[in-house]
């Protein structure tokens, strides 16, 4: 069992790019390939993957449209804070006490409001 | 507010179930409480460093086991980022270890010799640095020392930076070194030249919690700088009565915070920086005191041109103005003018005015590439300041304009050791004698060794190369053949017999794609460093990792070809008197030398700031802190220069000094700067304007965060973001493919409509992470004549759909 499941991640997704010419002549763009072809997806498209190592924060495994994150609301918090049930099979996953305010421990800390700047979204 | 949460659910935390995750067949106990990363990955050793990404600067504890890198977590003492980190530095683990890393020097071969039409072909490190060390010697002996060049990055340590232009400068008698900050911070370096005399922000980080508004001219923040706008998101949370105005060219995930999204046409916030100095002067809400104390009055060139052709020549002529003449100078740019050229209602321009000319509030205005890179870009610094200067809101906790930088060492490297073909440490430059005879006394070389004149800034050097007076061209730690503007010409210049390409990366990108030798480097923590952030905050970490295969750091590179050019006398006598730490493995660039060679450079380099407004600490302090900010005096830091009690610069009783002015009375200026239009505007051949720029995920041209799968999967490549209205008009749909054609080249791309940006009518948003989606093949190479900094954000593109 991997413990470290970074390097099996790593080695599962990326492609393996050439850093050698496959056709020598004439130096054209074209003849000088080797960067990396990842895939051909649109942002939103992709599947989440999962937590890279204890403590990473996980991706956001659904769409986000319309789930503004504004003064007024956070689109996140309103299942994320409770865990809510959704019903179907999922629960949110609730915020985790690190992201509290250690001085106001009931308030969801201002520097952690913006949920999408740590969690990566599959969406757009 | 939604966030409140009860003191009951709070408790009930502590019951909380670990979760579990299926990973490659094997099972993973996670925990969400990331601030227990230790205890769930015991036995990992853990130090910090600052994130090998953007110029916030955050410092992360970097957790190895087993010589790699296995997770990172937020550096909780950090008083940058207490402990939190952007999706960017969490991926940081996985920057190392892309499956396609070079590892191995790589030579242009035909029959077992180097030739231009060959493939590239491994070779060792002793043919690769002889092959290299011969065709500098050869380009300098064709073409003189200049013809041979070094293109850096505020991605190098300070110490190579330092090492590079001390090679080029005293060494190879060359300025025929310049750095990707060209294209990033130029016009910063010369908004605060011109208006200051000395270089970067004199607020920090601290005023976030201070300001009651926050104006973004052009930035966008949420994406670009996501740890500093978690700072504001904070501030904005806290204090119902604080705002932020976003003034943008587009609508972005800045604008959800925003009391109000202000869009205008591209250029004219020169129109609204004046318009809304005039409304100050006419108000008379300003600062007469401040200004009769601290501020000088300035006009220069007008007319000045966009660098558009080669070898394009430009000198500022600064004359003496007073106040009389500015109201004169902004008079014309009423609201309605304001309006004609920006869209931007009157109404809007006098809220904005107000809140600047209002003495309570405390105003932050900031701004990154939206002004940096722009034809006029060193002027719309100016107008900025000028709007902080007339009313006296500047260098005070909360009155602040920030220039936010890009890299995480744009600002320690690039701009304090001053990488640039006219600079030299310390805000020096070769052009002045005085300058030049202290950098030549500290280097221990000759008098009239540093050339006086600066051979080529950043556009210049490869349309040099083109012409051919340039040909030998070495980057590092840069990807100039991804993010060139007015690509298709350059990438061809690099082709063309004569000229040689070397091209030092941690992975194949389209500068290798071009290079005659690759060099495979070492990173980030596979060495030790130092960088500096925006706020200038020194920061160090160790080495940590070994680089993979026969990876060299830049600054192993950058010394063993000092060697080979004649130069190792040069560096030696740096590292006289700075043994090896005991019991670490500090570098490959110290192991090669037998000395502390990083700690033999920084000390040198410090010498060139001590005691005139640059002062750095000693080498250790910082490895024992989480950085300092400079000037740094009887060890304490500076977190707001010009001011009287925080900065001891500033005599006693003069309250406020812009001493980097020393020559004008120690005065800040205010400048004459007028709108003037950009060189290229959309018509009806070409009917959208065109922006580049970057998305949270991807760092710069996406040569490492393209191998960070959190990063990857989740903006797996660039899209062409457009107007819904623009879109219902060309009948397209988001994910259709389009195609995007300048005057200067063409690229196909997926349109996107409604997504995280939505761009103002007319305009169309691409970012340039994608090597697929090479956007500056459309860019143009126009350049504000004062900083050289090319324009990146406007030019005019045709749409069409690929059917
Ligand atoms: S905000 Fe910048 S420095 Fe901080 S973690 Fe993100 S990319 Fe790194």
């Amino acid at each position: 069992m991997n413990r470290f499941i970074l390097g099996t991640v790593v080695l599962s997704i990326a492609v393996i790019a050439s850093a050698a010419d496959k056709k020598p002549g004439k130096p054209t763009k074209e003849n000088r390939p080797g960067v990396n072809r990842w895939n051909d997806q649109s942002p939103g498209s992709t599947k989440p993957l999962p937590r890279p190592y204890p403590g990473a924060p996980p991706s956001v495994p659904h769409g986000i449209e319309g789930l503004a994150i504004t003064r007024k609301s956070n689109g996140c918090i309103d299942c994320h804070l409770e865990g809510t049930d959704l019903g179907d099979g999922h629960v949110a996953t609730k915020i985790p006490p690190s992201h509290f305010d250690p001085k106001a421990k009931e308030e969801l800390a201002g520097t952690r409001y913006q949920c999408l700047q740590c969690h990566a979204t599959v969406s757009r | 507010m939604k966030q409140r949460i009860t003191r009951r659910e709070f408790l009930q935390w502590g019951g909380l179930s670990v979760a579990a995750v299926t990973v490659g067949g094997g099972l993973v106990a996670l925990n969400p409480f990331e601030a227990a990363a230790e205890e769930l990955l015991p036995g990992l050793s853990w130090d910090k460093a600052p994130c090998r990404f953007c110029g916030t600067g955050c410092s992360v504890m970097v957790g190895v086991e087993k010589g790699k890198v296995v997770a990172v977590k937020g550096d909780p003492e950090s008083p940058v980022n207490q402990g939190a980190l952007c999706e960017k530095g969490y991926a940081l683990p996985f920057i190392q270890y892309g499956a396609d890393r070079l590892t191995k020097p790589m030579i242009r071969k035909k029959n077992g010799k180097y030739d231009k039409r060959g493939k590239l072909t491994e070779a060792s490190w002793d043919e690769a640095m002889s092959l290299v060390a011969a065709k500098a010697k050869e380009a300098i002996a064709a073409k003189g020392p200049s013809a041979a060049a070094m293109f850096g990055s505020g991605q190098w340590t300070i110490w190579e930076g330092y090492a590079a232009s001390k090679l080029w400068k005293a060494g190879l008698r060359s300025n025929s070194l310049e750095v990707n900050a060209r294209h990033c911070m130029a016009s910063a370096v010369t908004g605060f030249m011109t208006t200051f005399g000395i270089d970067e922000p004199m607020g920090s980080y601290d005023d976030f919690a201070h300001a009651d508004v926050f104006i973004l001219w052009g930035a966008n923040m949420a994406e670009m700088h996501p740890i500093l706008w978690a700072k504001i998101t904070d501030r904005l949370l806290q204090n119902p009565a604080a705002r932020l105005y976003n003034l943008t060219t587009m609508s972005n995930r800045s604008s959800d915070m925003a009391a109000k999204e202000i869009l205008f046409t591209p250029q004219s916030d020169l129109a609204l920086a004046n318009g809304i100095a005039r409304l100050l002067l006419k108000k008379g809400t300003i600062d007469e005191a401040f200004i009769a104390k601290h501020c000088a009055f300035k006009r220069g060139k007008e007319n000045i041109g966009y660098g558009l052709e080669d070898g394009f020549k430009f000198k500022d002529e600064p004359a003496a103005t007073d106040l009389a003449a500015l109201r004169e100078f902004v008079e014309p740019y009423t609201p309605a003018r304001v309006q004609e050229l920006s869209g931007v209602a009157p109404e809007i321009l006098e809220e904005l005015a107000a809140v600047y000319g209002d003495p309570k509030t405390k105003v932050m205005s900031l701004w990154c590439m939206g002004m940096n890179q722009h034809t006029r870009g060193t002027w719309i610094n100016n107008l900025v300041y000028n709007l902080h200067l007339l009313t006296g809101k500047i260098s005070s906790p909360g009155n602040s304009p920030f220039s936010l930088t890009g890299q995480p060492s744009a600002c320690g490297t690039t701009r304090e050791v001053g990488t640039f073909t006219h600079r030299l440490p310390a805000d020096m430059v070769v052009t002045n004698p005085a300058h030049r005879a202290l950098s030549e006394e500290i280097w221990g070389v000759p008098p009239g060794t540093i050339p006086d004149k600066p051979s080529y800034t950043a556009v210049e050097m490869l349309r040099a190369l083109d012409h051919g007076d340039l040909l030998f061209f070495w980057s590092m730690t840069t990807n100039p053949f991804q993010s060139y503007p007015k690509l298709n010409r350059y990438r061809d210049a690099a082709l063309k017999d004569g000229r040689f390409i070397v091209v030092s990366d941690v992975y194949p990108n389209k500068s290798t794609e071009v290079a005659d030798v690759v060099l495979p480097a070492a990173m980030w923590v596979e060495k030790e460093g130092a960088f500096g952030n925006a706020e200038r905050r020194t920061q160090f970490w160790r080495r940590m990792t070994d680089a993979p295969g026969e990876a060299k750091s830049d600054l192993w590179q950058l010394l063993e070809f000092a060697k080979r050019m004649g130069h190792e006398d040069l560096f030696a006598r740096s590292f006289k008197g700075h043994a090896m730490p005991a019991g670490r493995k500090v570098s490959d660039a110290s192991a090669a030398w037998g000395a502390y060679v990083e700690k033999g450079l920084f000390e040198e380099y410090r010498r060139f700031g001590a005691g005139h407004g640059h002062d750095l600490a000693p080498f250790d302090t910082y490895h024992a802190s989480r950085g300092l900010r400079w000037p740094v005096i009887d060890g304490k830091e500076t977190v707001i220069r010009f001011r009287e009690g925080y900065d001891p610069y500033v005599p006693k009783g003069a309250g406020v000094s812009f001493y980097g002015n020393e020559a004008s009375g120690s005065r800040a200026v205010i400048w004459q700067r007028p709108y003037e239009a950009p060189p290229e505007i959309p018509d009806t051949e070409y009917p959208f304007w065109l922006s580049t720029g970057r998305v949270i995920e991807h760092w710069h041209s996406g040569t490492m965060t393209r191998r960070a799968p959190p990063l990857q999967n989740a903006y797996p490549h660039a899209t062409a973001n457009l107007h819904p209205d623009d879109a219902a008009r060309l009948g397209l749909k988001g994910g259709e493919k389009i195609r995007l054609t300048s005057r200067r080249g063409t690229v196909a791309v997926h349109a996107e409509i409604g997504g995280r940006v939505t761009p103002q009518k007319g305009m169309v948003y691409v970012p340039w992470f994608d090597e697929n989606v090479l956007i500056n093949e459309l860019t143009l190479d126009a350049y504000c004549p004062i900083s050289q900094q090319a324009d990146f954000k406007k030019c005019a593109v045709r749409i069409e759909r690929i059917s």
